[in-house]
C-alpha cells in the first residue's frame, strides 16, 4: 500500500478521500433507509459489500419496499449496473492477471473508473484505481453499517424525513449524468412514463417501462452515428 | 416484507451479475471494440431507471393519504 502513497499526489489522494467521504454519507442514508424500509440491519452492509454499486442497491431496495418481486429488482439492478461492462472495455489494465484482477474486477465503480483515467500515466492511473477502489469498498458497507444501526435507533423513521431523503439520494446520484440536453430529456420522459404507468403495473415494471423513454430520439431521426 | 431466502436470492442474483458485468468488460478488451454509442445508450439507460425510480417514489408517496 505504501507505493501506492508514494505513486500519487497530494491532491489526488486529498480527492480521492473527499470521494470516499461522499460515498460514506450516501452509505449512512442507504443502510438508514433500508432498515427504515423495513430490511434486516444486515442486508445493506452485506449487499453493500458484495454488490458495491450504490445506485442499484438503492433501487433494490426501493423496489421491494414498494412491494415489487426480488426478481424485478435484481434485474432492474443489473440494468443499471450494466455500465461496467464499457468500464472494463475502456480501462487500461489496471489490475494485473491472476487474484488482483478476480479482486480488482470487484473494486470497479463509477469512481475508481473516472479516477483512473484521470491520471496522466499508467503507474498513477493503477494506484488512483485501487486507492480509491479499497477505499470504497470499505466506506461503502461501512457507511451502509453505520445507516443501519441510526436508522434502527428511530421508532417512526418517517416523522424524520427518511421516506423523502431516497428520492433525493436518487437524485443526487444521478444529476452528474444529466450534463446532456438528450440525457435530460430522456430522464424526464422516463420519470413521466413511470408515473403514468405506476397506478396500473406491479411495483418494479413502471422502472423498465420507462426505458422506452429512449427510443424517443430514435423516432425523432437523430440516429446516434454507429 | 419478502422472506429472507427469497430476499438473499435477489441480492445473490445482483451481485453475481454485477461482478460478471465488472469481469467481462476487462477480458474482453482485447476481443472487441464497443462502440462509444452503445456505451452512451448503457449510461442512458442507468439514468432513465433511476430517474424513474425517483419521480415515483417521491411523488406517488406524496399522494399517498398516510
Amino acid at each position: 500500500m505504501s507505493s501506492i502513497y508514494r505513486t500519487l499526489a497530494g491532491p489526488v489522494l486529498r480527492n480521492i478521500a473527499f470521494a470516499c467521504l461522499a460515498v460514506w454519507l450516501v452509505g449512512l442514508s442507504y443502510g438508514a433507509v433500508a432498515v427504515a424500509s423495513g430490511f434486516p440491519r444486515w442486508f445493506p452492509v452485506v449487499q453493500g459489500a458484495l454488490v458495491l454499486a450504490g445506485a442499484s442497491e438503492f433501487l433494490f431496495v426501493g423496489i421491494i419496499a414498494a412491494g415489487g418481486s426480488p426478481l424485478t429488482a435484481a434485474l432492474a439492478g443489473l440494468l443499471v449496473n450494466a455500465r461496467h461492462v464499457p468500464y472494463g472495455l475502456a480501462l487500461p489494465d489496471v489490475t494485473g492477471p491472476g487474484w488482483r484482477r478476480l479482486l480488482g474486477a470487484h473494486l470497479m465503480n463509477d469512481e475508481s473508473v473516472v479516477f483512473a483515467l484521470a491520471q496522466d500515466d499508467p503507474a498513477r492511473g493503477r494506484a488512483a484505481y485501487w486507492a480509491c477502489g479499497l477505499g470504497i469498498a470499505v466506506c461503502w458497507p461501512g457507511g451502509a453499517a453505520a445507516g443501519a444501526v441510526l436508522g434502527g435507533l428511530v421508532r417512526d423513521p418517517n416523522a424524520f424525513g427518511l421516506d423523502a431523503m431516497f428520492p433525493a439520494v436518487i437524485l443526487a446520484l444521478i444529476i452528474p449524468a444529466l450534463r446532456g440536453r438528450a440525457a435530460l430529456r430522456a430522464a424526464l420522459a422516463g420519470a413521466v412514463i413511470a408515473l403514468a404507468a405506476a397506478p396500473f403495473l406491479p411495483a418494479g415494471l413502471p422502472l423498465l417501462l420507462a426505458l422506452l423513454a429512449l427510443l424517443a430520439p430514435l423516432a425523432r431521426g437523430e440516429r446516434a452515428a454507429p | 416484507m419478502t422472506a429472507g431466502p427469497v430476499l438473499a436470492a435477489g441480492m445473490a442474483m445482483l451481485s453475481a451479475g454485477t461482478y460478471a458485468f465488472r469481469l467481462s468488460g476487462g477480458l474482453l478488451r482485447a476481443r472487441v471494440a464497443f462502440p462509444p454509442w452503445a456505451q452512451r445508450l448503457l449510461e442512458d439507460a442507468a439514468v432513465v431507471v433511476l430517474a424513474a425510480l425517483a419521480a415515483t417514489t417521491a411523488l406517488l408517496r406524496l399522494a399517498d393519504v398516510r
